[in-house]
């Protein structure tokens, strides 16, 4: 436990720099202001993913920790991102190509021979995690773009959002039921930090290991994509004299 | 604006016939469906009535012998089956049908004919039903089927196909009912009634209908996945054959929890329609209760593993299913509360569909409670399958639903007739009704703790067990006295009821705005719809309501019902296909023993399915055509996706045929199983897709759409380009995926 | 809830540390439900005697919600939530630990009783499991044809027997005593007769019933009960039945060496006396209607017969 929660801070040096330019980048292009406290949480979202013993567990030992990264990656930094962002900021895209860009960064990534692919090389990881971070943000663009009057309207916006939510849920079905190994590289991990043997005091089996992975995919993105449901609601009924309505 | 667009030939037709009996046949008029679908329910309530009181009979003493176990296993199978199917769900939908339109100030459904169709479905399923009492073998395998029990090898005789089959149909009516429901809500408001200011019993029948779209087609996946395993002995769920015996829960249950809600919902629908009325105050937290009950609907599709807690599916799973069924609790308490809410600081006027609504909310607050039992799973592993189950779901069911259609018809039944109901007799019902209901199933929850297994047919006189059961029993009796003053009343007050007059409750939303009964066309006037209580403020104008949304915006065109339905079909087919397609994967996911996705021809096939696509092309160059009024070209290209679509299906029947010829049929493995099953679903939908396109083509040819444009053709066009994108689907599942590995 | 006295067979009398653990969480559950239930129905009932309307009465003030209450009232069942979840899941580590890698006992469930196998000694048995007291068995599920479902309400938790998906639970019962167990899934025609008994002994009495188990049956002693062996080979029963040390080892029905020591006979359906076995053995389809032994028509004196050959298999 210690030497996880100890050596897995350190085990990703080019996210750290990958962040730090990031953040230079928008204090260039917009300066200081108080959106750019949603930059550092996204940030810190970001390096949680990939800096921390989050990521020494998605290297190679636990799919279900490779899960939860592409969960913070997907769904929880992008929405941070585009709120950093000033409203002058905008960029045109059709919705079903953001729906598309969402759901399918997560099906596509999810093939059995892509999942191998990114577990075991370094570019095609670094590939992934971009990707994810590129696909979320065109996915919620459509609900949060930085520009009001870009955003879809509260009730296209709840029926994009919950058939993302079933579209996802589905994967999460299959991950958590299907009786082969999505991910074989995760069936023998190569023990580098010598945690092999709390995992499986933790009861780790390989199948369990999937199900949760499954089932991250499955309940607790629904929930992420209900809350986003319910704030849609909330501007739906919130809204007064302003703009037509459906 | 908004008018039904019924064909003005029509109209004529049905006033002409309106003297004649049979114009209650022919009806498409959304009011006269509605009572239908009251009678119907009626009708089979009589019947899973005296089922019920049977089933409660027997198990009065111990050791009773008054049934058969055949007999007894039959009555559960069927009262369940009834209730469900053929009591609560047409009662709601007829009480949907019937005021839905009238609450937002539609002249009818948005497609009268569809109506007529789904209810008329509802009795065929019913008589299907109940054909199977006549082959001699009542189905007894209990209203969830599960397999292998309901396998040939367990069930031989025909009353578990009768049962698949009625269901299919219910399931396909029901479907037409939602899609119907929902096109109403989007595109006939009247102006003014916005979505925002829905009453809430029209925004949860709008909300419900979306899990009735998206849950009954996976039913339906599964019966036909049961059938062709009957029928065509293949092994979907027969562990003897490979099949898996969970399966089935989990394709059930994914239809089954959200149909818990399917009937709940629109009960909530009506607790929220008569409580603020007879508080006399509009209800608290609108926006709370409307989008509580999205997040139920929405949430009701991802929990339905809590009803398989027992049967093994590892602990993760076990864990993640009591959260996200802990999670529906919150939503439902909201609603509770608010409801709760509106009472205090009212003027409570106790008439009789106030007391059966205030007896639901005590009564579902109980349910609802043990249901969280439920979902802790611990609970469950004790509780399950045994009397505190049956105690529960039934305070849901009759104790919030039951009594709530009863409420409704209490509150509405003045608007259908036009003629009051005693509210003595009113009372009567609803004291008897309480103190039997009650009396019949508080007791089950001790017995289930002490040990009694559901679904027995009879049981030994262990401590405790005769005289609670015998408690239960006499339950039943008020209730059935309850339920034959109901009808009594409704009796009497047809023949001497004193008139009800527009608005007997002073209740506010715009079914009250017209006459009792409402006239043909509904409304002759309607009032200034500004909020969520148009007569509220129309009373009242001295405080009227806030205005709800934006009072000066310009409302946009609704959008067109014929695609809007299309669009939801699709939806709905969506879930059936999906259903298949996992069942294939689930199954291929290791190589079957015997023919497997290899002996396919990926060439030959993959030819014919270039035609497939290049028949979505061509549709849309045909849909273009029709956009730039060249009718030549429209016709030439819809004759070309004919063929292409006819090519495809060619080569699917080729195929077939040299698959049948190497001996892969149906029955073979569970590859030859699914793949029929998928690829064979798949054809029935292109061969429907070509007789509709034939269809508009005749229509085309004979110069039907030179003079106003064709939704039909945008309509077909829509299923034909999902039809096609299915078959992606199914060419990379079968054909490409088995391939890569 | 203890005032409901049922005796010695009811989940309120928990004799496991698993049916002890989750009776814990029904004691929290029931006060948690119960201060909601207080709660929520004592405001309906406040409303219903405060807020009446009395004759003439004009509409009370019209409002229409309240933000700040909807807020607080969907977070605390939230916390509620959070709460039950984690007292759920601890419960469950507690009454249903991972199975052990070989299990101590097989439990096969048949329409429309209970085969009953301890792998360790080869006993088979039917509808009648011992085990000692105070030692956790690990139990094995299985089943030849539909579901069934194992429940012993005073030992804890109910597991489904599927068919092609083993399933394991563990049995343990704190003190001796004779704990009835039920079929719970619906599994056809005689569902509610698949009763069946856990017997809990000290240590010492459960190694002499093991011990008398595992012998052979013993050669029919008296005149009728050489007949009755007889007749048994003669009406084809040895097709079904098996009696270790006769020859005789088919499984489709229950194991019959040692009937004589068991108390119920056709899964819970009748006491297991020589009258009743007399009644079942006249026409089986008379006791348990649907039973899948037909009726041999046997003539009273083959009865007799085959009465004192399993009287003798003690």
């Amino acid at each position: 436990m210690k030497t996880l929660l100890l050596s897995g801070w350190t085990s990703n040096p080019a996210a750290v720099l990958c962040c730090a330019a990031g953040a230079a980048l928008y204090f260039v292009l917009f300066g200081a202001s108080r959106r750019a406290w949603f930059l550092a949480a996204a940030e810190a979202v970001v390096l949680l993913a990939l800096a921390s013993p989050v990521n020494a567990l998605a290297d190679g030992y636990l799919f279900s920790a490779h899960m939860l990264q592409h969960i913070l990656l997907l769904l929880v930094a992008p929405p941070l991102l585009l709120a950093s962002l000033p409203p002058t900021v905008s960029f045109p895209m059709h919705p079903v190509a953001g729906w598309l860009a969402g759901v399918g960064a997560m099906w596509f990534w999810h093939a059995p021979a892509l999942c191998d692919a990114a577990a075991a090389s370094r570019p095609i990881h670094a590939v992934q995690t971009l990707s994810l971070l590129a696909l979320g943000s065109a996915f919620w663009l459509q609900i949060l773009a930085p520009c009001e009057s870009r955003r879809l309207r509260p009730l296209p916006a709840v029926l994009y959002l919950f058939t993302a939510c079933t579209a996802c849920s589905v994967l999460g079905i299959i991950l958590t039921f299907s009786p082969v190994t999505i991910c074989s590289r995760y069936m023998h991990p190569v023990d580098r930090l010598g945690i092999a043997g709390l995992l499986n005091g933790w009861g780790m089996t390989m199948n369990r290991d999937q199900q949760i992975g499954g089932l991250l995919m499955w309940v607790p993105m629904c929930f992420l994509y209900l809350c986003a449901i319910f704030s849609q609601f909330a501007r739906w009924y919130g809204e007064r004299d302003a703009e037509p309505t459906i | 604006m908004n008018e039904a667009t019924l064909a003005p030939d029509s109209l004529a037709a049905e006033r002409d016939d309106a003297f004649r009996r049979l114009a209650w046949l022919s009806t498409v008029d959304h009011k006269k469906i509605g009572i239908l679908y009251l009678l119907t329910a009626l009708v089979f309530f009589v019947a899973g009535g005296v089922e019920a009181i049977f089933i409660r009979l027997q198990l009065a003493v111990p050791n009773n012998t008054l049934l058969s176990p055949e007999t007894y296993n039959a009555l559960f199978t069927l009262h369940g089956t009834t209730m469900i199917f053929l009591v609560a769900m047409p009662a709601l939908f007829g009480l949907a049908n019937y005021f839905v339109p009238l609450q937002i100030g539609a002249r009818d459904m948005a497609f009268p004919r569809l109506n007529a169709f789904s209810f008329w479905v509802v009795p065929m399923g019913g008589i299907l039903l109940h054909l199977s009492l006549l082959s001699g073998s009542a189905p007894s395998m209990g209203w969830f089927a599960y397999a292998p029990l309901s396998e040939k090898a367990y069930s031989s005789q025909l009353g578990v196909d009768y049962w698949a089959l009625s269901l299919f149909v219910l399931g396909i009516g029901s479907v037409g009912t939602s899609i119907n429901i929902i096109a109403t809500v989007l595109c006939l408001r009247a102006p003014g009634m916005t979505l925002r200011r829905v009453p809430l019993f029209t925004w949860m029948n709008f909300v419900n209908s979306f899990i009735v779209i998206l849950a009954l087609p996976v039913l339906n996946a599964g019966l036909a996945m049961l059938l062709i395993d009957r029928r065509l002995d293949a092994h979907f769920f027969m562990p003897s054959g490979g099949g898996s015996a969970i399966l089935w829960q989990h394709i059930f249950w994914a239809f089954g929890h959200p149909e818990v809600y399917i009937v709940a919902v629109p009960a909530f629908g009506i607790i929220s329609e008569i409580i603020p009325v007879f508080s006399r105050k509009p209800i608290f937290g609108y926006e709370f209760v409307a989008a509580s009950t999205v997040a139920i609907a929405i949430l009701s599709l991802g929990v339905w593993a809590h009803h398989m807690f027992t049967v093994g599916m590892g602990r993760t799973a076990d864990l993640f299913f009591v959260v996200s069924s802990m999670l529906i609790a919150i939503p439902t308490g909201v609603k509770v509360l608010n409801w709760t809410a509106t009472l205090l600081h009212g003027r409570i006027q106790f008439k009789t569909p106030m007391l059966f609504a205030i007896a639901a909310l005590v009564q579902f607050l109980c349910g609802g409670l043990t249901g969280i039992s439920h979902a802790m799973a611990a609970l469950d592993w004790q509780t399950k399958n045994s009397y505190f189950l049956v105690a529960h779901f039934h305070f849901v069911i009759v104790g919030l639903i039951v009594f709530m259609i009863m409420g409704g018809l209490a509150y509405w039944l003045p608007k259908i007739t036009g003629r009051m109901l005693s509210e003595r007799i009113g009372k009567w019902t609803f004291w008897l009704m309480t103190i039997g209901f009650n009396m019949t199933f508080i007791i089950q929850h001790f017995l289930g703790f002490a040990g009694m297994p559901r679904r027995v047919y009879t049981y030994p006189d262990l401590p405790g067990w005769a005289w609670m059961n015998m408690v239960s029993t006499i339950g039943v009796f008020f209730m059935t006295a309850a339920s034959l003053l109901l009808v009594w009343n409704i009796v009497a007050s047809l023949l001497w009821g004193k008139p009800a007059g527009d608005n007997p409750w002073d209740a506010w939303t715009l079914e009250w705005a017209t006459t009792s009964p409402p006239p043909h066309e509904n409304f002759h006037e309607l009032p200034p719809i500004r909020g969520r209580r148009p007569l509220w403020d129309y009373a009242n104008p001295d405080r009227p309501d806030p205005v709800v949304g934006p009072v000066h915006a310009v409302e946009p065109a609704p959008p067109d019902k014929t695609k809007s339905a299309v669009l939801l079909f699709i939806f709905s087919e969506t879930g059936f296909f999906l259903v298949l397609i996992l069942a294939f994967l689930f199954y291929n996911s290791t190589p079957q023993p015997g023919p497997g996705p290899k002996e396919l021809d990926l060439l030959k096939t993959g030819l014919f399915s270039l035609c497939l696509f290049a028949s979505s092309f061509t549709l849309w160059r045909s849909e273009v055509g029709e956009h730039n009024r060249d009718n030549g070209s429209m016709i030439r290209w819809l004759a070309a996706t004919l063929v292409l679509g006819g090519v495809f299906i060619i080569g699917q029947g080729l195929e077939y045929w040299g698959l049948f010829k190497s001996g892969v049929a149906v029955n073979t493995n569970l590859f030859a199983t699914t793949f029929f099953t998928l690829t064979g679903f798949h054809g029935l939908h292109v061969c429907i897709g070509l007789i509709a396109l034939a269809i508009v083509l005749g229509f085309a040819v004979g110069g039907e759409f030179k003079h106003r444009p064709s939704v039909a053709l945008k309509a077909v066009g829509y299923y034909w380009h999902f039809v096609d994108v299915v078959w992606v689907l199914v060419l990379t599942v079968v054909y490409i995926l088995p391939r890569l590995r | 809830m203890e005032f409901i006295a049922t005796g010695n067979l009811t989940a309120f009398d928990p004799q496991s540390p698993g049916a002890r653990a989750i009776f814990n969480l029904w004691h929290l559950g029931f006060l948690v439900f119960g201060a909601i239930f207080v709660l929520v129905a004592g405001a309906i009932f406040y409303a219903l005697v405060r807020y009446r309307w009395r004759e003439g009465e004009l509409d009370p003030k019209q409002i229409a919600g309240n933000k700040t209450v909807e807020i607080i009232w969907t977070a605390i069942p939230f916390l509620v939530v959070v709460m039950l979840f984690t007292a759920t899941a601890r419960t469950m580590s507690l009454s249903d630990p991972p199975p052990a890698p070989k299990p101590d006992l097989i439990v096969v469930g048949h329409q429309w009783w209970w085969e009953i196998r301890y792998p360790d000694s080869g006993v088979v048995t039917a509808n009648e499991i011992h085990i000692p007291v105070g030692k956790p068995f690990s139990v094995r599920l299985d089943s030849v044809d539909v579901l069934h479902e194992f429940w012993v309400p005073q030992l804890g938790r109910k597991m489904t027997t599927v068919p092609g998906h083993l399933n394991n639970i563990w049995i343990e019962a704190d003190a001796p005593g004779t704990y009835l167990g039920f079929c719970t899934e619906f599994c056809g025609l005689q569902h509610a007769w698949m009763h069946f008994h856990v017997v809990a002994e000290p240590q010492a009495d459960f190694d002499d019933w093991m011990r008398a188990q595992r012998k052979p049956a013993a050669a029919p002693v008296g005149e009728a009960a050489v007949k009755g062996l007889a007749v048994f080979r003669q009406f084809t029963c040895v097709n079904c039945h098996a009696v270790n040390g006769i020859h005789a080892d088919a499984r489709v029905a229950p194991d019959l060496t040692h009937f004589g020591s068991r108390k119920f006979l056709g899964a819970g359906v009748r006491e297991n006396t020589p009258e009743n076995l007399r009644a079942w053995l006249k026409d089986p389809q008379e006791v348990k209607p649907g039973a899948l032994m037909p009726n041999f028509n046997l003539t009273g004196e083959q009865i007799d017969q085959l009465t004192a050959y399993f009287e003798e298999q003690r």
